[in-house]
């Protein structure tokens, strides 16, 4: 046990019993789940990391508590291991949790981290569709068979051109002044 | 579902599109397909909606189309997908919702999503980074083809 919190304790076993109640209820206000109630953790990466279903070791696990771990550039890269880590144990919240606490600029790899953590930002936007997309719907289950394997492009249930690459039937309707409100499909084989 | 008067509950959302149900995108049997446009593409793909999905995917080719929008690949990292583990990177991508004419606005997202040449699927609007700040709902419909795919902001 942490030397600290021992001295603590023996301090606190050699209270008056009301006041030992006091100072445990105190202690249970402040400390509910861990952690104080009125702050946010200085340093959110430290807390005990052994997730459900992966063992001591795996690389999520690697900061261990206890280990003193400031958002600095000597610490940047071992901080976005344990991110990537816990993002490819589909612990994102986790991780999200941990870039936002840590400031800006501190090193490249973590400000990314920062930015693809963060929460997607939603904004309502004006249409832009002026065909009718129940229309290709239907050309598609009518015609689909004919064009396996190839991209085909859509407009209110009229083809405007076909191709195997994406990028090329792109560029031609794009050349030809009918990519706009287009919509693309590819036919499986 | 929601909370607020009737008249809220029923302006929830702020366009809607029809959807395909238990279709295929490529070769891919998907459940629930809806029209999208990625980043300023300045066409609309269909994408399978997966609520299962931890992140939004695309794959090569749609990558490669919009490769000048996108940051520096920064770190790699790997996904488990029902197609298997794959390499490649998050990227923040434009994504819209396509509303059908007439039937209100589109939505677009600011999306956290998995970009990868190995994913040979289609492209995937998952959970985090997508779904998860905004409200959606789908109505079967009673027929084929009367399928509505509503959205719109979570405030």
């Amino acid at each position: 046990m942490n030397e600290l919190l021992e001295k603590a304790i023996d301090k606190i076993r050699a209270l008056p019993d009301a006041e030992q109640g006091a100072m445990a209820a105190l202690i249970l206000e402040r400390f509910p789940d861990g952690q104080r109630k009125d702050t946010p953790p200085a340093r959110p990466w430290l807390g005990p990391v052994v997730p459900l279903g992966m063992a001591p070791g795996d690389p999520a696990t690697e900061i261990s508590e206890g280990e003193d771990w400031e958002a600095t550039p000597e610490n940047a890269e071992r901080i976005c291991e344990h991110i990537k880590a816990l993002v490819e144990a589909s612990r994102v919240l986790e991780a999200r949790r941990i870039v936002s606490a840590i400031p800006p600029g501190v090193s490249t790899e973590l400000d990314y981290w920062k930015r693809v953590l963060a929460e997607p930002v939603v904004r309502v936007t004006k249409p832009t569709t002026d065909g009718d997309p129940r229309k290709d719907m239907l050309w598609i289950e009518k015609n689909a068979d004919k064009y396996k394997g190839k991209w085909v492009a859509l407009k209110s249930g009229e083809l405007l051109g076909n191709h195997e690459s994406y990028m090329e039937l792109h560029r031609t309707l794009k050349q030809a002044g009918k990519i706009t409100g287009s919509f693309f499909f590819r036919v499986g084989k | 579902m929601f909370k607020g008067t009737d008249k809220e509950r029923s302006e929830w959302s702020t366009g809607n599109a029809a959807y395909q149900a238990i279709c295929k995108i490529d070769s891919w049997p998907v459940t629930v397909a809806v029209r999208c446009r990625i980043e300023t593409l300045e066409s609309g793909c269909s994408a399978f909606l997966d609520t299962g999905a931890e992140w939004s995917m695309i794959g090569e080719e749609m990558a490669v189309a919009i490769n000048g929008q996108l940051g520096p690949p920064i770190r790699s990292l790997t996904m488990s997908t029902r197609l298997g583990t794959i390499f490649g990177e998050l990227h923040r991508v434009s994504i819209t919702l396509l509303a059908d004419p007439g039937q209100g606005d589109e939505l677009t997202i600011e999306s956290t999503t998995f970009v990868s040449e190995e994913w040979e699927g289609p492209v995937v609007l998952g959970y985090r980074g997508f779904l998860e700040r905004m409200r959606f709902a789908l109505d079967p419909g009673i027929i084929p083809g009367e399928q509505i795919f509503y959205f719109g902001l979570a405030e």
